[in-house]
């Protein structure tokens, strides 16, 4: 169990988070929704300490970052390194000795070349393999179907559902509502730094179609198309 | 910073010593400047400045470039009257403005560091023609009896292996690591110190065996470039997440001109690490 209490978060004097009160629990998925800016990433990077922040985040670990692995909306790569090097970076961060790779390398990427040459959807995959390959209990994926081809979508939310049997915590950030309401226990909605809708999954439906329709409003009426 | 400090310093004295000590040095100069013009030709980065300028100013811009990277070359090689060297750079620096290299190969160059990436894994691929040409004035230390040409790759490989140490990673490849600030920096220094021996053994085992009467030396300079190099990692993660900053580039500067001042830079640089790494990592 994690348990966020009043996070807030400022840049200077721009606060981008406002008193984030939220409870996560081991074996759930979790969705954070809201439009660009609305402070997911920076959530994110404050759960897995990456950001500094006020308020308290309880946990029962040690050291939470410890057991959380984060996919960052665009993992970064070292030029010159290769995708199985990369794994084995990981690995090695967490004293984990990884015998089989090619045998894991379940996206059947080309382990052997350089991760920077990897398309945007390849990348995405060999980050999110290398979160796998260190068994984390917690993780933190930001965008994980942004770019990702449609077979690869159907095998990362499968991971997701088993992660979810294995007792894990996922917490997913999404632009595309329906793959996270196919997958997430709860969806939280987050609104200029503000947690604004939690529903569970018999409201997911109506929280879409309200979203929608605050998206759409009267914008395509304004432009007058015949 | 230091290299701002040190490299128009290093660059004089390097070029000396190379003329004074082997008379293929007009070659290796010309090879080196070529090899420093090449690596702007690197087709991602020229993708994105031809995407960026008109066609006629990207020409200009690669030229200006190309220019400026071989113009201290080619200052010293007409200093040594090598017209003909002089001809041959600025032909191949012409010819590289114009064209440019594909990176986007289904091809990466082998390394013996892949098992703990990522310095001497990335910092190998990047250097290694750098690191060849050390090899290859090794060999020609022997062909010609030049101990101190030998020698002096221990320190060209030094030299080579800061590079690997002298940017920062970005903070979340810190973070990555479940280990204390103590283990994290024990782990990257066992490594450092295991890889640069690594680098370094093919010139070591060809000067102990072809001078066998210098072995002492051999040895005790590894030594000191190993200590030289541990200060340099432990100086990065004095300011991690942040670059070295002129303090740090002073300090290590003249730990290298005088080595005692290790003894206490050492423990201070490792204090300072550790205090900048325990918000990363605990």
């Amino acid at each position: 169990m994690i348990q966020i209490q009043n996070l807030s978060k400022a840049y200077g004097r721009k606060r981008v988070l406002y008193d984030i009160n939220l409870q996560v629990a081991q074996g759930k998925v979790y969705g954070i929704v809201g439009e660009n800016g609305a402070g997911k990433t920076t959530l994110f990077k404050c759960l897995a300490g990456l950001e500094k922040y006020n308020g308290t985040i309880a946990h029962e670990y040690d050291i939470l970052k410890n057991n959380l692995g984060f996919l960052p909306t665009t993992p970064y790569f070292f030029s010159k390194i290769t995708g199985r090097e990369y794994l084995q970076l990981l690995c090695n961060a967490r004293r984990i000795k990884q015998q089989d790779l090619d045998t894991k390398n379940i996206f059947d990427l080309p382990l052997e070349q350089y991760a920077t040459t990897y398309s945007t959807g390849m990348k995405k995959k060999l980050a999110i393999l290398g979160l796998l390959l260190q068994q984390n209990d917690v993780l933190i994926l930001d965008e994980p179907f942004n770019g990702v081809d449609i077979q690869s979508n159907i095998v990362i939310s499968e991971i997701i559902q088993e992660l979810r049997r294995l007792g894990k915590i996922v917490i997913i950030s999404s632009h595309i509502f329906s793959s996270l309401s196919s997958i997430c226990d709860e969806i939280h909605l987050l609104k200029t730094g503000r947690i604004v809708r939690s529903v569970t999954q018999d409201e997911f439906a109506a929280l879409e179609q309200e979203m929608k329709d605050f998206s759409i409003g009267n914008r395509i009426g304004r432009l007058g198309l015949e | 910073m230091l290299a701002y400090l040190l490299v128009p310093i290093a660059f004089v004295a390097v070029s000396y010593f190379l003329f004074y000590k082997t008379v293929y040095a007009p070659y290796i100069y010309t090879f080196a400047a070529l090899m420093s013009v090449f690596r702007l030709s690197e087709g991602a980065r020229n993708d994105f400045l031809k995407n960026s300028f008109f066609s006629a100013d990207y020409t200009k811009l690669r030229l200006i470039e190309n220019g400026i990277v071989a113009l201290p070359f080619c200052l010293f090689l007409l200093f040594k009257g090598a017209w003909l060297f002089v001809l041959a750079l600025i032909i191949g620096a012409l010819v590289l403005a114009i064209f440019q290299v594909n990176n986007r190969l289904n091809y990466s160059i082998p390394t013996p560091f892949g098992k703990h990436p990522f310095e001497f894994a990335t910092g190998f691929r990047l250097t290694i023609l750098l690191v060849l040409l050390a090899y290859f004035l090794t060999y020609m230390a022997i062909a010609v009896d030049n101990f101190n040409l030998g020698i002096f790759n221990i320190f060209f490989l030094f030299a080579i292996a800061i590079r690997y140490y002298s940017e920062p990673e970005t903070s979340f490849f810190a973070w990555v690591f479940a280990y204390s600030p103590q283990q994290f920096l024990g782990y990257k220094l066992k490594i450092m110190l295991l890889y640069f021996t690594l680098l370094c053994l093919p010139v070591i085992l060809s000067l102990c065996l072809f001078f066998p009467a210098e072995i002492g030396i051999v040895l005790a300079l590894q030594v000191l470039v190993s200590v030289y190099l541990l200060t340099v990692v432990l100086a990065k993660y004095a300011t991690f997440p942040k670059q070295n900053s002129v303090p740090e580039a002073l300090l290590l500067t003249f730990g290298f001109l005088l080595p005692p001042l290790l003894l206490g830079l050492i423990p201070y640089f490792y204090r300072r690490a550790i205090r900048a790494l325990k918000p990363i990592l605990l």
